[in-house]
């Protein structure tokens, strides 16, 4: 696999640290006065999500890693795994476990297309759409007429997944939810 | 290409010009002189952390200068006199938020003048191109004190050591005082004056009756804006130096650089006690306009040029 250099990091290049995929965030050359100079770098590991700040020497180099985004589309839950399929006309499948789905199995329905990162050809995340359009399952009755005093209460999705909504909101609906936070956002229109 | 166009505003064109001016009134109104040294010489700098642009020639390679320092000291030695100078110059490798392989700088050195004459008169420059701020006075061993709790003086490596890498992932026994220094400026706001600094990071400051280089910067925000020293004048601790830096330089496999025979003539014809300091105007410029990055006060920073 390539090496890079720390003169060609550059956000959005994807590199191998500690064994995990990472993305730099965020790439600064340093020299302090006299000293040697080095690089300070911001990187997202891939399959954590969680972000890491180190510092590299110049001319040191870290290996790049073969990271692939692709869209695809989820098919089923077959009650163990859930599977999607390449939407490049391949119909190639992958099957994808609970963990590296993480929130996302909380927003997609069969159909629906996600962003997912591939690395060495296996699934290590999977990004949801950012709106999705799903159906209360279960919620208290709505209060007619109440959209003034903004308070809201719980509601079970058809995925599963419990969001606050707005008092008036009755089961059967279906709703727009934002996936970045997991709130509700509106009655699906149409 | 759409990437033709500065990426400067006009207003930092015009910042730059009055800024140059004021540079030059400066100076000239103190009697100094301003000079023209070259560019490509065929001796540069010997610093490990300097990285020379080799250019070919015939007869032998030539570098573009790291600073004009050399040639400065040689007018020096036969024509003691204050003198100034505004020039590119070029580093190798240095490139980001705030380096410029090649930028603008301006340096000037004043005969019989001590470190601390010139960082005064280095203050009253700032004043006069960027603005007029209190100074706080301080030394490399207070500041490493008082960001990691760190002694200088009694200290051991492994404790330098200890603090660096909780600095930065990458420090080694070699790189963490440079690693603590840069990690304690970097807290720093307003404008610092640093003196004191160990022997070790002397370049070719001459040493201090207290063992220490005796040289100074100014910081300002944590970004080092200026540097200078009383200037090293014996010849054969000039080779010295140029021969410890060299194998420092082959123990990272980094090219050897000579020890310029000129300028070593030129100490040893008896340059007489002067010290010199070098200015980053583009860094100056940067921080007057608020910016935040060198390429924004830049007509043509490396990326484009």
């Amino acid at each position: 696999m390539a090496n890079i250099p720390t003169n060609e990091f550059r956000p959005g290049l994807r590199v191998l640290l500690d064994g995990d995929p990472c993305v730099i965030v965020e790439s600064e050359f340093v020299k302090p006065g006299k000293g040697q100079a080095f690089t300070r770098v911001r990187l997202r590991n891939l399959i954590t999500s969680r972000v890491w700040e180190r510092t590299f020497k110049s001319g040191e180099s870290i290996p790049s890693a073969d990271v692939l985004e692709v869209t695809m589309q989820y098919l089923y839950f077959d009650g163990d795994t859930y599977h999607f399929m390449l939407d490049d006309g391949s119909y190639e499948q992958m099957e994808v476990d609970e963990k590296t789905l993480g929130e996302a199995r909380h927003w997609i329905q069969e159909e629906d297309l996600c962003e997912v990162v591939l690395w060495n050809g296996r699934p290590i995340s999977i990004m949801p759409p950012t709106f999705v359009e799903l159906q209360v399952a279960q919620t208290d009755p709505g209060v007619r007429g109440d959209t003034a005093t903004g308070g809201t209460k719980p509601a079970i999705l058809s995925t599963g997944a419990s969001v606050r909504v707005p008092l008036f909101i009755e089961q059967g609906e279906v709703l727009r939810i934002d996936t970045r936070t997991g709130e509700y956002v509106g009655r699906a229109k149409g | 290409m759409s990437d033709f166009k500065p990426g400067c505003d006009t207003q930092a064109l015009e910042a730059r010009a009055r800024m140059l001016k004021a540079a030059r009134e400066f100076f000239d109104s103190r009697g100094y002189l301003e000079v023209q040294t070259p560019s490509l010489s065929r001796n540069t700098a010997s610093d490990p952390f300097l990285g020379s642009f080799e250019v070919c020639e015939v007869g032998g390679p030539r570098y573009l200068q790291t600073s004009p320092e050399f040639h400065m000291k040689r007018l020096l030695a036969t024509a003691p006199r204050p003198i100034y100078q505004i020039c590119g110059a070029f580093r190798k490798g240095e490139t980001g938020r705030l380096h410029n392989s090649e930028f603008t700088i301006l340096e000037y050195y004043a005969p019989s003048a001590s470190a601390t004459d010139m960082a005064q008169l280095t203050c009253a420059l700032i004043d006069k191109l960027y603005k007029p701020e209190e100074i706080r006075r301080t030394s490399y061993r207070e500041l490493v004190q008082e960001a990691y709790g760190l002694e200088v003086s009694t200290a051991g490596p492994e404790q330098f050591l200890e603090a660096a890498r909780g600095v930065a992932t990458h420090a080694d026994a070699h790189n963490a005082l440079d690693v603590l220094y840069d990690g304690a400026l970097s807290d720093l706001s307003g404008r610092v004056l640093v003196q004191g600094f160990p022997a070790s990071l002397a370049s070719l400051a001459a040493i201090a009756e207290d063992g220490s280089a005796d040289r100074f910067e100014v910081i300002i925000n944590g970004i080092e804006i200026a540097n200078g020293c009383q200037e090293l004048l014996d010849a054969d601790e000039f080779k010295q130096r140029v021969d410890y830096d060299n194998a420092v330089r082959h123990l990272k496999g980094l090219p050897q650089i000579e020890c310029d025979p000129r300028l070593k003539a030129a100490l040893s014809s008896g340059l007489a006690p002067v010290s010199g300091v070098a200015l980053g105007l583009d860094r100056l410029l940067m921080l007057k306009l608020g910016k935040q990055h060198l390429s924004e006060v830049l007509a043509f920073s490396d990326e484009i040029a």
